[in-house]
């Protein structure tokens, strides 16, 4: 990736950011993850590839200012700008890709159906049995018809936990999360027993 | 903004539609607004789960396509959301069973608590399971498209302002050409993109004829000529017998000759036009009441012997007297009888120049073809052995 600078991070650079955060360790550290989250995210829905990469690009550069001294007030702004540029660099350094290689990138648009069993569904199995009942059968519930009548069940659902809708969207999303989460170390653990 | 205006500005974010400077107020806001960034995370998944559920129109699932195929973490997650929503739809009771067995079974599915499951039961489920058969079996017929035909409605509909090529594609309703008067050809790229990711997409996942002949006819309205040969050629290796193919791949090859008497490959559009001719004319040897090919035909002889151009159209307009494609074909007609001295003078010529060419040509069973296709040529023009042309 051209878009990277030389520069790279140090421990002392990193404890600067933390602190940047906030001045308390743990919850700078939880601050951390989230504007990493953002970033990738940021990327992602930029349609740059890579997107793990750039979001370190981005805290590499805001760490490095703050390593050089620099006051920041507005922090999450300030990331937001540099991720700016980055995912400008990051968009012509693909642009000039495709001018080498121009070959139909709609020919991998589409990704492959399964037709296969998957050690997601081993691991799928295995992660809603650690999930507490409770978020089980609501994250089960809550996915379980296709569009109208998915509207009217999560109501219902929503009604029967007395929520509103959002709030049990958000609980979902969350349960979604972990279990996702929990999927991701039970592959790699798989992975790794091989 | 409402709930659910923000979250349409959200699924518009996340497909790539809104302006940027929409785009940057969104990205703002979830930098600085965690609330908001969740929102995005909840919209992104609504996002997936449409996606796996084939629940997006197919703009927004080719976008979004795109979006996957660029970032193997967003892929991840539709991973999950497909095997999410198959162990829903398939085994899906089972897992509920699993995070239910710490309770009593009776509490969760009342029904499933009696020990045998009853007749009437098994009666209902066998209703169903018929049910859902005839209503897959009307799906089949009555609604469901299958890819190639989805990509071929977006292609044409991303051309149906003005065809690119002046041959006629198999299969394809009419669409003016663009240069009566100089203008460029409109085409809605949105749908020619999606029409080529389904397409290639496909010939990908099945390389059988029908999908490598959809593809070669993306290629050509597209105008990269040798790409759409080599699919047509492909594809009728597959199906050798197959006029449409035929038809087509005598079309590539005609608007590929054009190409190459205007270009640095100029004077290799004979043998071009010959192989051309080869597979207009198989084509109508195997269906002669295939249109497309006939009217191929005449767009070739224009280009190639203008002497037989006007007798072609005829034979075109004895099929079709009525259709858009037909008053084209009259509007042609009508053009060479106005013209019909000039054309003398350009048969002539035109039969001249593969005659000089000949000697480069000759050989090739394409030239052979062609001079047998030439029996009014003046006498002054042909060779000495006034049978075959380059012999």
């Amino acid at each position: 990736m051209s878009a990277k600078t030389k520069w790279s991070l140090t421990t002392q650079a990193f404890e600067k950011l933390l602190n940047a955060f906030s001045l308390d360790r743990e919850e700078g550290a939880a601050k951390y993850e989230v504007i990493r989250q953002k970033l990738i995210r940021y990327f992602e829905w930029r349609s740059i590839a890579q997107a793990d990469e750039y979001a370190d690009e981005t805290i590499n550069r805001v760490a490095r200012r703050i390593d050089e001294g620099q006051q920041i007030e507005n922090l999450s702004g300030y990331f937001y700008g540099v991720a700016r540029m980055v995912s400008k660099e990051a968009l012509k350094e693909r642009d000039r890709a495709v001018a080498i290689d121009d070959a139909p990138h709609t020919a991998r648009q589409e990704i492959s159906e399964h037709v296969e069993p998957d050690p997601r569904v081993i691991c799928l199995d295995r992660c809603l049995e650690s999930l507490p009942p409770d978020n089980g059968r609501l994250i089960i519930d809550y996915y379980q018809e296709e569009r109208r009548a998915k509207i009217e069940l999560r109501q219902e659902l929503a009604d029967s936990l007395h929520i509103p809708l959002n709030a049990l969207r958000i609980r979902a999303h969350r349960i979604r999360v972990s279990l996702e989460k929990c999927i991701t170390n039970c592959l790699q653990q798989a992975s790794s027993a091989k | 903004m409402s709930r659910q205006g923000n979250q349409t500005e959200i699924a518009r974010y996340l497909l790539g539609s809104l302006s940027e400077e929409e785009r940057a107020r969104l990205e703002e806001k979830y930098f600085s607004d965690d609330t908001a960034f969740e929102e995005m995370q909840i919209a992104e998944e609504e996002l997936i789960d449409q996606y796996v559920r084939a629940e997006l129109s197919n703009e927004d699932r080719a976008r979004f396509a795109a979006m996957v195929a660029r970032s193997p973490r967003l892929a991840e997650r539709v991973e999950f959301a497909r095997v999410w929503k198959d162990k829903l739809s398939g085994p899906v009771r089972s897992a509920a069973a699993i995070e239910d067995a710490s309770k009593p079974l009776a509490t969760v599915h009342p029904f499933l608590s009696k020990s045998k499951v009853s007749t009437r039961y098994l009666a209902l489920a066998a209703s169903v399971i018929v049910l859902i058969g005839v209503g897959l079996g009307v799906w089949r017929l009555f609604i469901y498209e299958p890819p190639v035909e989805r990509g071929l409605v977006a292609l044409q509909t991303a051309y149906h302002e003005h065809r690119p090529v002046e041959a006629r594609l198999s299969g394809f309703d009419y669409a003016p050409l663009p240069n009566e008067r100089g203008n460029d050809v409109k085409v809605d790229s949105l749908k020619k993109d999606l029409a080529a990711s389904i397409l290639i997409n496909q010939a990908l996942q099945r390389p059988d004829a029908q999908s490598r002949h959809a593809v070669g006819q993306y290629y050509l309205y597209d105008q990269q000529f040798s790409k759409a040969i080599e699919e047509l050629t492909t594809a009728l290796g597959l199906d050798p017998n197959n006029a449409r193919i035929h038809s087509d791949l005598g079309a590539a090859l005609l608007e590929e000759g054009k190409r190459q008497r205007t270009g640095a490959d100029q004077g290799k559009e004979f043998e071009t036009f010959g192989r051309s001719l080869s597979h207009l004319t198989k084509a109508i040897e195997i269906d002669p009441s295939l249109l497309e090919a006939r009217f191929n035909l005449a767009v070739l002889y224009q280009n190639m012997l203008p002497s037989q151009e006007a007798e072609a159209w005829r034979e075109y307009l004895k099929l079709d007297n009525t259709s858009p494609w037909a008053v084209e074909a009259k509007r042609n007609l009508a053009r060479i009888e106005q013209h019909a001295d000039q054309h003398l003078w350009d048969s002539s010529a035109s039969l001249a120049r593969y005659v000089d060419v000949g000697a480069s040509a000759c050989g090739t069973k394409h030239m052979r073809h062609l001079a047998s296709y030439i029996p009014a040529a003046p006498t002054a023009t042909r060779s000495s052995d006034s049978n075959v042309l380059c012999e």
